[in-house]
């Protein structure tokens, strides 16, 4: 059935962690989010990123005492892209800050999307389902999907158009055939949400490798359990509150059938058949 | 007479001793905010600590509170995590092996909790024959726990039996983990170093509360939390300045400890350690970065042996003159 490797933590421990100075050289609005591109500074190691780890964000502000933690977009070269939406105190100053504001970044943190072998990867074909800036953790994966000659289909769904998180960026990145748009009030795509165009999609066929899951958390169960009940092997990545971001602080647990797991550590990227939805409810961000 | 010019040779004493508890240097971490080191060696090199506290640890495992377990407040952070641990032989098969092949010779105090004297002692006792263990910290000052915790710590004969209790069960150094969560923490202190107590360790969090407005609902499933980081430093530091004054055992010094600054404040208000905490989460580097303040403020300050700074605060009218007329 599924090709995608079952160890999730097979990325964990493989390369070094850093804590590095980064300067913004971008911040602006799309759409209902924001782009934030900071330039990495020197440091005694190199931040190298996997598709689904995220790092931790150093906003520089004395009472504001911890860090963000943030998926990644794009990582290329000494340039990082973060996507985020205004949601509190922290978001909302860093919204504000401009060019050449001094940052710190901290990371790599989490394990990865687990990504089928090179040997046997081409030909696979895989979902991505995204939920709103559930998007942003997706792009990386997609990316290194299509470059092992996965075939990827994504649904990008959104409360409405200006919340298709990068919807042009995938538009360019995917085959016309690979991307598939739902939006709550229609604007773009089809009208309703995400479990729609997947009913569809696993109706007339339900032979896909693996699905890769990320967006709200009653949107990752929902299309988590219908992904098992096509006995189609699923990946979600969870978001909690988080203190260190580096597995210390237990701040950021979620019940699964593992018992309590750190997101910054034992995740955040999970086999959805482990998550406790239902327990998972009352220790989830919003 | 003419002072030695600051040079980099000039080399300053950073040893201290905690009760029999012999430290490199004065810093350490405040439970719960570093596990037991492994987490944060990708950052730093652990082994630079003076000590390291772990997490608190119980005789079987804790799955620690529901719901919501952190949130973040002005210049602080309220947390729930109620000391969630896997139990002392997870502790003994895990943490100590690995702390013992990364970072040899690094003291490591224990802090132990339970639900009942009988629960500490047995953790105690437990953790008596390994030979990695340096001391004990004794939390009875979680705010987290409906039951053990700060409910030991907040009378004073409660908190003489579990010491007397825990001093029966070991040679090795006892120190008591103190809540600020009492009218006057002079009391627990005399009682707990009448009942044995080595050293004293303090403060655990502030117990403090935070609603939801748009739902009208209480953060923590437990409703109320402990308040830590920057703004609980000068409660912290009064408290240090007030328990140093009133008993003869060494006092560790934690509360919104930041920056080397901070730690030199708590020096000079009686702390023979100190410790970093919620500082730990922003910056791991946090106690390095400190150690080279404090080294450069020592010499600057003529001072070598930072032993010299312990309790060393000056009194308010100790030079007169210009303030007068």
């Amino acid at each position: 059935m599924s090709g995608c490797s079952d160890n999730v933590s097979g990325c964990l421990g493989s390369m070094s962690k850093v804590i590095i100075p980064a300067r913004i050289v971008a911040n602006e609005s799309r759409g209902g989010y924001y782009s934030l591109k900071v330039c990495l500074g020197a440091a005694e190691g190199e931040l190298k990123l996997k598709p689904g780890q995220f790092i931790e964000l150093g906003l520089g502000q004395s009472d504001l005492v911890l860090r963000r933690p943030f998926s990644v977009f794009q990582a290329k070269g000494c340039e990082l892209e973060i996507l985020y939406q205004v949601v509190g105190e922290g978001t909302r100053r860093l919204r504000d800050m401009s060019m050449g504001t001094e940052l710190s970044v901290m990371g790599p943190l989490g394990n990865c999307w687990p990504i089928p072998d090179e040997s046997e990867a081409a030909g696979q074909r895989v979902l991505l389902l995204a939920g709103g800036i559930g998007a942003a953790p997706l792009a990386m994966l997609a990316e290194e999907l299509l470059a092992r000659d996965v075939r990827v289909k994504l649904i990008l769904a959104a409360r409405g158009r200006d919340w298709l998180c990068e919807y042009e960026w995938f538009q360019r990145l995917l085959p016309s055939d690979g991307l598939m748009v739902a939006t709550d009030d229609g604007s773009v795509g089809v009208a309703g949400m995400i479990t729609g165009p997947l009913d569809l999609v696993l109706q007339r066929d339900p032979s896909y490798d693996c699905a890769y899951i990320c967006g709200p958390e009653p949107m990752m169960a929902a299309c988590a359990r219908r992904c098992n009940e096509e006995g189609l092997a699923s990946w979600v990545s969870m978001e909690r509150l988080m203190a260190c971001g580096v597995g210390a602080c237990l701040s950021c647990v979620a019940p699964t059938t593992k018992g309590l797991q750190r997101v910054c550590a034992d995740g955040p990227v999970f086999a959805a058949k482990e998550v406790m939805w239902d327990e998972a409810r009352a220790s989830r961000v919003r | 007479m003419r002072r030695e010019p600051v040079g980099c040779d000039s080399s300053v004493n950073m040893a201290v001793t905690v009760g029999n508890l012999r430290m490199q240097n004065p810093l350490t971490v405040a439970s719960g905010t570093f596990a037991a080191g492994r987490e944060y060696a990708d950052f730093v090199a652990i082994a630079g600590l003076g000590a390291l506290t772990t997490k608190g640890v119980s005789a079987k495992p804790w799955t620690g509170n529901p719901g919501k377990r952190m949130y973040e407040t002005a210049s602080g952070l309220l947390n729930s995590i109620g000391l969630q641990n896997p139990g002392v032989e997870v502790f003994c098969a895990d943490s100590l092996p690995w702390l013992a092949e990364h970072a040899p010779g690094l003291p490591v105090v224990v802090n132990v909790v339970g639900h009942s004297a009988r629960e500490y002692v047995d953790v105690i006792e437990r953790l008596e024959d390994e030979a990695g263990v340096s001391a004990y910290e004794l939390n009875i000052s979680c705010p987290n726990l409906d039951a053990g915790g700060m409910a030991f710590g907040t009378s004073a004969e409660a908190a003489a039996a579990m010491t007397a209790a825990a001093r029966a069960a070991t040679k090795r150094p006892l120190l008591v983990k103190l809540s600020p969560n009492v009218t006057d923490i002079t009391e627990l202190a005399r009682a707990v170093e009448a009942a044995g107590a080595d050293g004293l360790s303090l403060i655990n969090t502030l117990l403090g509360l935070a609603i939801d407005v748009s739902t009208r609902r209480f953060v923590f499933e437990r409703r109320v939390a402990g308040l830590s980081g920057p703004a609980v430093k000068p409660v912290a530091l009064r408290m240090v300045w007030e328990v140093a004054r009133a008993v003869d055992v060494p006092v560790i010094g934690m509360g919104g400890v930041s920056c080397g600054e901070d730690v030199v404040e708590f020096l000079l208000a009686g702390a023979s350690a100190v410790a970093f905490g919620t500082a730990n989460f922003a910056n791991p580097r946090v106690f390095v970065e400190a150690l080279a303040w404090i080294e450069d403020y020592c010499r600057a300050q003529d001072v070598r042996d930072v032993n010299e700074l312990v309790g060393a605060v000056r009194e308010v009218r100790e030079t007169s003159g210009y303030a007068k007329g």
